[in-house]
């Protein structure tokens, strides 16, 4: 019950309307001991002046006035929303009849006769200003009452709102989770029991049973798994956090079924877990389809690797016996040759040795991607590994007209690195450096410390290969990368060749990355620990972000 | 000075006719066989002088055919070089381990599997009847 508003112990104001001064103070006189805040008004119109500029709590109104009479005085009174309730009484001659009922009409609640009786006087002032106390009293309590009863209705409206949508979202989430299978549960911590839906009921295969205790489910849970998915279960509760994991559960009929669960602790108002909520989704026919795919994916990279393996040893039988015949032919032993015979046996020999290292790169390529490909390190001469690899291009270069050098300072530290493989890597960016510069260019290899850091050397394969695009990629160290070749369509391969070079490069701890330097050709550079960093795995390098403007395709490299 | 005694085994008559027409032109007598059965009794009849073995064999691979040479002391005195299509990677070092003295790659250079050979035989560096120039010659 809402509190009614509080009585004031103001004293009560009345007003004396009178044109006769005489009146006026007897009235006041006569009203004195009622301990009221007595104000008097000369005329009608000061009568209605003092009412609007405060109002009284009573109003002893004389009819018979100069100007505006009593009546008019009355009527404004009344017909005024902010004044009607103010009490008005009537004072009027005795034998005045036909005053005092036009008095009452015009709302006036009493009237007094003149001459005014003072006892009379002082019980109906008294009266009337009770009367008008209570229905103060009363009107602000019923404006109280309804200012509470709108709020409480909007709450109420509100509530029921939030309700109908609570009630929504249950009915949304519990189509969810009954469609997707996923199963909800609670736990109390106190009872150390749980609550499951429906859902969880069929998961595990058992009978509702409610409230269930916790050990009904722990010894659902596959016992190898029970303590790890209890472990996970203390941690989020120790950090009042949420957990998830994959478990088995076995069900009643023995069999074993996969659950993946997340949960989640809820605080009570001393922010201590008091229970654990959480959902469980049967994932065993996902985790079946997981392990079929990933055998099939297994099984169609092995057959990929084989039926590489096996088609490119295939293919270099009959290549092995074309070679030897071209040999033969080339060599003179069916008989010479004329100079036109000779060129095109020449030009059937150039493409066997094309066709050659493309089965090597493909072998090469199945073996990096099978994990076949063992990087065994070493401390390697750079001296040797550069005049080796120079030495068997030399002819190479020779042939072609250009003019190959190398750089390596002699107090070079030795790399940490594949012996094989390193000479592998200058073949290909030797080779394919020749290949791209035309007769009266030259290509270079150098080695030295890295600038930015000593721990790496440095190697760079130069040309000054005008037969390179523009294209600006770094897309040409991607696998079967090629790039449409404007000047040298003759040799064309299979896009391997860089691609293997930056995986071995990769693979032993370095990065490889291409620049053009304007008028000047096109430099490969990579790097390679030095001995001294045989600690794992060298720290990777992100020279990259300098150079990249400056990559660019430099055309099919193979 | 009578011809070195080469034994092929092989089992693509093509590649056996182009070994027998560039080994003639090198002053060789060569021998064949096709599998790895007739590969251990021809070695046995020819005792010869230097044997050439394909891995790829039918009735057994050419490591058996290793094993069987390296068991019979009269065999596992004669250099073995292993030609084969077969990886490097892996079958090399497996080769050379069961008794081989060298391993080439198919399609070889002719050049350097007759410097082989001269090398193994302990032959001077004879001028090769082969003068097929290699334009790309392949890194071995």
């Amino acid at each position: 019950m809402t509190p009614g508003p509080e009585i004031g112990y103001h004293p009560s104001r009345v007003l004396i309307v009178d044109d006769e001064r005489h009146n006026r103070d007897l009235l006041e006189v006569m009203l004195a001991p009622e301990g009221l805040l007595l104000q008097t008004a000369a005329s009608g119109e000061e009568a209605l002046a003092k009412v609007a500029q405060e109002p009284p709590d009573l109003i002893l109104l004389d009819i018979m006035m100069p100007g505006m009479d009593g009546y008019k005085v009355a009527t404004d009174i009344k017909g005024n929303v902010a004044t009607k309730n103010i009490p008005v009484i009537v004072v009027t001659a005795l034998d005045d009849r036909e005053a005092r009922l036009r008095g009452l009409r015009a709302g006036a609640e009493e009237f007094l006769t003149k001459p005014v009786d003072r006892v009379e006087l002082c019980v109906r002032v008294r009266n009337l200003l009770r009367l008008k106390a209570y229905s103060d009293y009363f009107d602000q309590y019923s404006q109280m009452l309804e200012s509470e009863v709108s709020s409480r209705t909007a709450d109420l409206v509100e509530r029921t709102k939030q309700t109908a949508e609570l009630w929504l979202l249950t009915e949304r989430l519990s189509l969810a989770t009954a469609v997707a299978k996923v199963g909800v549960w609670e736990w109390d911590l106190a009872s150390n029991t749980l609550t499951w839906d429906a859902t969880m009921f069929d998961i595990y295969g058992c009978t509702p049973v409610v409230p269930m205790p916790y050990a009904t489910w722990s010894a659902a849970v596959y016992p190898e798994d029970l303590a790890g998915v209890e472990a996970n279960r203390r941690r989020a509760i120790d950090e009042k956090g949420q957990g998830s994991g994959e478990y088995r559960i076995v069900m009643p009929d023995g069999s074993i079924r996969n659950v993946s669960g997340i949960e989640r602790v809820v605080l009570d108002d001393h922010a201590n877990v008091s229970r654990v909520i959480g959902v469980d989704m049967d994932v065993t026919e996902r985790k079946k389809a997981e392990e079929a795919l990933e055998q099939i994916r297994q099984d169609q990279m092995r057959f990929k690797d084989e039926f590489l393996s096996h088609v490119s040893h295939e293919l270099r039988s009959p290549l092995t016996a074309i070679k030897q015949f071209t040999s033969i032919l080339l060599g003179g032993l069916a008989g010479e040759l004329n100079p036109e015979q000779r060129e095109y046996q020449e030009i059937v020999l150039r493409n066997i040795a094309q066709l050659q290292s493309m089965i090597d790169d493909l072998l090469e390529v199945t073996r990096l991607e099978s994990g076949k490909l063992t990087i065994e390190p070493e401390s390697v001469s750079v001296v040797d590994a550069v005049t080796d690899t120079f030495n068997t291009l030399l002819g190479t270069a020779e042939v072609k007209g250009v003019a190959l050098s190398y750089h390596v300072p002699a107090d070079l530290p030795p790399v940490h690195a594949d012996r094989t493989r390193l000479r592998q890597i200058l073949i290909i960016l030797l080779d394919n450096a020749i290949k791209f510069t035309p007769a009266g260019g030259s290509v270079t290899i150098q080695a030295r410390p890295l600038p930015q850091d000593p721990r790496f050397l440095l190697f760079e394969v130069s040309d000054t290969g005008c037969g390179i695009g523009p294209e600006i990629s770094e897309r040409i160290f991607e696998r079967l990368y090629q790039v449409s070749d404007r000047i040298q369509t003759s040799r064309k391969g299979l896009g391997l060749g860089l691609y293997i070079c930056k995986e071995l490069v990769t693979r032993q701890g370095g990065h490889i990355w291409v620049k053009r330097r304007p008028q000047m050709g096109t430099t490969f550079s990579f790097t390679l620990p030095v001995v001294s960093l045989d600690t794992g795995v060298a720290p990777a390098l992100l020279l990259e972000a300098s150079i990249t403007s400056q990559i660019i395709s430099p055309g099919v490299y193979t | 000075m009578s011809n070195k005694k080469i034994l092929i085994v092989e089992d693509d008559a093509d590649v056996r006719l182009g070994y027998q027409v560039l080994l003639k032109a090198n002053h060789y007598d060569t021998f064949f066989a096709a599998d790895s059965t007739s590969a251990v009794s021809e070695a046995r009849k020819q005792q010869p002088d230097l044997i050439i073995l394909d891995l790829g064999l039918p009735a057994g691979d050419g490591f058996i055919v290793l094993e069987r040479f390296r068991a019979n002391p009269n065999l596992a005195v004669i250099p073995v070089i292993v030609v084969s299509a077969r990886d490097l990677h892996g079958n090399k070092e497996r080769a050379l381990k069961a008794g081989a003295k060298a391993f080439v790659q198919k399609p070889w250079n002719d050049n350097e599997l007759l410097a082989l050979i001269s090398e193994q035989l302990g032959l001077p560096n004879i001028v090769y009847l082969s003068t097929a120039k290699d334009p790309y010659p392949e890194d071995t």
